[in-house]
């Protein structure tokens, strides 16, 4: 699980939407070679993800127990059959990884905007709201981080069941007091705003001034949040794979594939090795993607994130 | 200030019940250990008879209210498994756990500063190129998975580090450099930030104007002043080191409170688990608290945020 | 009624015992999991109970071959269908010089039995009704029904002998970590989940053991504990992933040796739901499984194929009875008998996080299923979360689990699988009946006979999808000769370095 920060310049507030031009990202293929290639990867992990049926040679799960731990065609004893060999259950492994990318992304993608989705609305009542609510939804974020991740994941596929579905629900717990967070500090601000005064004093109702004002100029952070935390929700599914918390068989998810292939590590090293080598470099490409969004989207907030 | 502390204090306290609370009844739903507690040729009457013995099935308020009225003596009750008083045993682990994440903590400092001040002084040439890639890998890479490859490298294939367990402070090294990692790569984006805003600024320009060399520049002015919002990151950072160290601490058998709790938590140690959350959850707010109260004695104005 | 237990190989061993130089050197070792406890009445799981054992001695004991010997008691007999005698050991001397004697075994097994203590192994024990002391060195133990495994019981899983006199000295809590027992080993320190050191008890009554000094390190991570072994940090490592063996073999400063666990693998069907209630239904999943495969691809061949739930090291294990042959056309046609051609929908409960992984076997299996034509969704608990569904009965009507066969009898692990209850629901007046025969047979020659036709009666039933039983596996290196028992035990007296 990577590290992250929750603290964000409470005063750092961008005031128009920037618009995703062409020439703006343009520009910012220019200016960032390193978003670029993150572009490039994302874009190509979700491209296999889509088109997985039609990239993945076999079944994911059909096992085949006569042919286990083969290794990749480019090795004695491998074949084109199973291009980057198969597991110990004899399934192949690039079907698998490129099932994987579609399971993978989507849940990383999917608990990240419910964590946005819950967190935006949190920051938005504690901020702009403030008093009473403020208080309570900020100690309810509190107790959230000092809670034991473990404790909490656990407690929540016991409970709940291990799947995809109850998965989400445990990522999207660990996410959504960043957006709280900022999204509070950032319509704090807003709140004493000439403008939103201005507004007010007009006689505009508070849930018009938030989804006019206030939303729009939390959505640049809020997307640039919501790209890094994918990376983290991507690493976050590898270690609740390790310890036998993430999906259940036989759907393919590269942590799961990473969490099986350690006990063939020094015997059959392809099973966990491409899975691991497609999470880091995904979670390599979202990270430079996230950067170059956070520069194009607003520059102010580099110092702290 | 002393009311703001007051104040702080008391949500700090209103926290860890909170949080003590929620894991008490999460840990109880999700299962109780007299299956596990038993030799395995225990039959469904025999089960049901010692939960009834262990006082397993009271009701969730009457087993709370038992848990509260002895918490609030400071004991925890006796670890179901170890026949022991758990609190001791929580605290007899705290130093290892301590050695363990202090020296990740520092050990990310001392490379994340010369890394980032070296990248911030050399933008956009090869050194940052570097040491922005090492730090997006940092980023990246799931520890569990380095550590393991850590061991078949540094202990198997050279010999040159213990494999596992806690002794000298060789033992320190393959655990600390696994949670470390992705701190490492955080910390080092940040401060690179950082130095490159606070180059920009007005007093170290006049420095620089003045003639003064450039690494008494950098050392008296820029770093420092860099540094500063290091502190609450760093701060932030803690619980998720502790989160962290749960995994490390399985991978290396390093005797601390992670690899403790969660034994204690796959086991329905109750006590131990209460123990363990109340310590972990106590170790994060104070920390968060005291980073607060260091940021308003720097800077008073953020009372507000 | 009498009954002269291995007499010969009581001689035997008596002959060898004694060593004959005091004990030297100091061997390291790694663990998957250490004991919760020295306390023999409140161990909690498999790992405790096969470790503890080296602190202290039970009545009765297993030798390498897993036949049942003397140990604290040198003979036993059954009096009347409810009462055995034992005669005990005279000068066996615990570890802080505390005689053993008739007393002792009264205070251990009223402490066992006694509600307070809480004991988590009174399960075991439940026969029990009262121990008289006959004389300074003879007991009667009396059961509230006749329970001809009681010698078995009292052996060294749950029949470990304590000293009265420092058990009521040090105090509930204390006798966790300052156990006192007769064993050939005693403790020196113990840190959890840092390391624990063993020290030869030199006055043991079977003779002093080889090694004077044994530290013991809990591994958690598999690929760490074999690293530990191969960077020479310990000497000898259990359990290993059978992934790994081969390579480990290849090291000529390793010595890998693998034994039959007595651990009985199976799929309990609920014969109670539709359409498994169909015995041809039930048969058809035992034909649509490979588990020799299994055994091959997941085990690497170390492993035992098993025709029903009886393990081969049990008594009267019928090698004859053959495994149902994997056949998925047979399967196949007699699903569609049933009235299933297209197969049916249902589901899989396995879990993580016991002993031994169920998972990845489950998974297999799982996949086999589907290749007939079952649907099955597969669900994977944590073990702990598993225990409440079975005990509230809330499994799905497949679940994969295991047993150990602690007492190599099979009647009490089918006793267990047919209790009615943890999801088991299998009954069978017939078979009742023959266990009850048997269990009625004190001659252990005549009753392994009768075994063979509850073995054939079971497996036509197929109340479960019959499959393996897994190998334990130790790796050492060449500096030190163990020999592992087959009954998990990790009994480590015969332990010794080598020239």
């Amino acid at each position: 699980m990577t590290g992250r920060v929750e603290q964000w310049g409470s005063a750092s507030v961008s005031r128009t939407l920037p618009s995703f031009g062409l020439t703006r990202l343009a520009r910012l293929a220019r200016r960032s070679a390193l978003a670029t290639v993150g572009g490039v990867i994302v874009g190509l992990v979700i491209v296999a993800a889509l088109a997985a049926p039609l990239l993945a040679t076999t079944d994911p799960i059909d096992q085949d127990l006569t042919v286990v731990l083969k290794p990749p065609f480019w090795l004695e004893d491998g074949s084109l059959r199973h291009p980057l060999g198969t597991d110990h259950l004899g399934r192949d492994v690039y079907s698998r990884l490129i099932y994987g990318a579609r399971i993978s992304l989507t849940i990383s993608a999917l608990a990240a905007l419910i964590g946005a989705a819950v967190g935006v609305a949190a920051g938005l009542v504690a901020g702009y709201l403030g008093g009473r609510m403020d208080a309570v939804i900020m100690r309810i974020v509190d107790l959230n981080l000092a809670f034991p991740l473990i404790l909490l994941s656990l407690a929540v596929v016991a409970l709940l069941g291990a799947n995809l579905r109850n998965l989400v629900i445990v990522m999207a717990i660990t996410t959504w007091m960043i957006y709280a967070r900022v999204v509070r500090g950032l319509s704090l601000a807003l709140r004493e705003q000439e403008f939103v005064h201005a507004i007010r004093a007009l006689g505009a109702h508070d849930a018009r001034i938030i989804a006019r004002h206030v939303l729009p100029n939390v959505f640049a952070p809020v997307v640039v949040i919501w790209t890094l935390e994918v990376a983290r929700v991507i690493l976050m599914e590898s270690a609740l794979s390790f310890l036998g918390l993430g999906v259940p068989p036989p759907t393919p998810t590269w942590g799961r594939m990473l969490a099986e292939g350690r006990d063939y590590l020094t015997v059959a090293g392809w099973i966990s090795i491409f899975p691991g080598i497609a999470i880091m470099v995904t979670v390599l490409g979202i990270n430079f993607l996230g950067d170059g969004l956070r520069d194009l989207l607003d520059p102010r907030l580099r110092g702290q994130m | 200030m002393r009311a703001y502390i007051a104040a702080r204090l008391a949500t700090a306290i209103l926290v860890v019940l909170g949080v003590s609370a929620v894991s008490f009844f999460l840990t109880f739903l999700t299962g109780d250990p007299a299956e596990i507690m038993l030799p395995p040729g225990a039959t469904a009457a025999q089960i049901t008879k010692f939960r009834a013995e262990w006082g397993f099935d009271d009701p969730l308020p009457v087993q709370y209210w038992r848990f509260l009225h002895r918490a609030v003596q400071g004991d925890f009750g006796i670890s179901l498994r170890h026949g022991q008083s758990s609190l001791p045993l929580i605290a007899a682990r705290l130093p290892a756990t301590l050695q363990l994440t202090v020296t990740a903590m520092l050990l990310a400092i001392a490379l994340a500063v010369p890394l980032g001040v070296l990248a911030a002084t050399h933008r956009g040439g090869k050194i940052d190129l570097l040491a922005m890639g090492v730090a997006l890998f940092g980023q990246s890479v799931p520890n569990f998975w380095l550590a393991i490859m850590m061991i078949l490298l540094f202990a198997v294939s050279w010999g040159v580090l213990p494999t596992s367990g806690r002794g000298g402070w060789a033992h320190v090294v393959m655990p600390a450099t696994a949670i470390a990692i992705n701190l490492t790569a955080l910390l080092t984006r940040l401060v690179r930030t950082a130095v490159i805003e606070v180059l920009a600024e007005d007093y170290v320009r006049t420095a620089r104007g003045k003639g003064l060399r450039e690494l008494f520049v950098l050392g008296r002015h820029a770093v420092p002043n860099a540094l500063i919002p290091l502190v609450t990151v760093i701060g932030l950072q803690f619980g998720y080191i502790l989160g962290g160290a749960v995994v490390i601490e399985t991978i290396f058998t390093w005797p601390g409170v992670g690899l403790f709790t969660i034994q204690a938590i796959l086991n329905r140690d109750y006590p131990v688990v209460q123990a363990s959350v109340f310590i972990l959850a106590t170790a994060v707010v104070l920390i968060n608290l005291a980073v607060d109260l260091v940021y308003v004695w720097l800077d008073p104005r953020i009372r507000v945020a | 009624m009498t009954r002269r237990v291995a007499l010969g190989l009581a001689i035997v061993a008596l002959a060898v015992a004694p060593a004959a130089a005091a004990p030297s050197g100091e061997v390291k070792i790694g663990l998957a999991a250490e004991p919760n406890t020295f306390d023999p009445h409140l161990t909690v799981g498999r790992n405790s109970q096969i470790f503890i054992v080296n602190v202290y001695d039970g009545l009765t004991a297993r030798d390498a071959q897993g036949n049942l010997v003397p140990a604290l008691a040198e003979s036993w007999k059954r009096l009347t269908p409810t009462t055995w005698q034992f005669a005990l050991r005279k000068g066996v001397k615990f570890h802080n010089g505390d005689d053993f004697n008739a007393e002792s075994v009264k205070f251990t097994l009223d402490r066992a039995t006694n509600p307070e203590t809480k004991a988590t192994i009174s399960s075991e024990l439940g026969t029990i009704a009262s121990t008289e002391i006959v004389d300074s060195f003879t007991v009667n133990v009396i059961t509230r029904t006749p329970d001809f495994l009681l010698p078995v019981r009292l052996g060294e899983l749950f029949g470990l002998m304590l000293s009265p006199k420092h058990t009521n000295a040090v105090g509930k809590e204390a006798i966790a970590t300052r156990p006192n027992g007769t064993g050939p080993f005693k403790l020196v320190t113990w840190s959890k989940n840092d390391q624990m050191v063993l020290e030869s008890n030199e006055s043991y009554w079977r003779g002093a053991p080889k090694v004077k000094k044994i530290t013991v390190r809990p591994i958690l991570e598999d690929a760490a504990r074999i690293a530990a072994l191969q960077a020479g940090e310990v000497d000898l490592i259990t359990p290993i992933p059978y992934a790994r063996i081969g390579e480990l073999k290849r090291n000529d400063k390793l010595v890998i040796k693998t034994i039959a666990a007595p651990r009985v693998f199976h799929v309990t069907i609920d014969v109670r739901k539709p359409p498994f209630d169909n015995v041809k239904v039930r048969q058809a999943l035992n034909y649509g499984v490979d588990v020799n495969a299994i055994v091959k691809s997941l085990y690497f061949g170390y492993g035992t194929r098993l025709a029903t739930v009886v393990d081969k090291g049990a008594l009267g294990y019928d090698p004859s009875v053959p495994p149902y042959p994997f056949d998925p056309n047979k399967a196949k046609a007699l699903l569609a008998e049933a009235g299933f051609p297209n197969g049916f929908e249902t589901e899989f409960d396995s879990f993580t996080g016991s002993i031994a992984d169920h998972a990845k076997p489950a998974e297999a299996i799982v996949g086999y299923l589907q290749k007939v034509g079952v649907k099955v969704k597969q669900n994977v608990f944590e073990f702990a979360a598993f225990g409440p569904r079975r005990v509230q009965n809330r499994t799905a009507p497949l679940f994969i689990y295991s047993i150990g066969n602690a007492y190599l009898e099979p009647s009490w692990v089918i006793r267990w699988l047919t209790q009615g209850g943890l999801g088991m629901h299998y009954k069978n007046a017939r078979l009742d009946e023959m266990l009850t025969r048997i269990e009625a047979t004190d001659d252990r020659i005549k009753r392994a006979q009768q075994y063979s036709d509850v073995q054939k009666l079971i497996k036509d039933e197929a109340p479960f999808i019959f499959l393996f039983q897994a190998d334990a596996v130790f790796g050492m290196s060449n500096r030190i000769d163990y020999t592992p028992r087959p009954d998990e035990t990790q009994w480590l007296y015969p332990l010794a370095l080598r020239g």
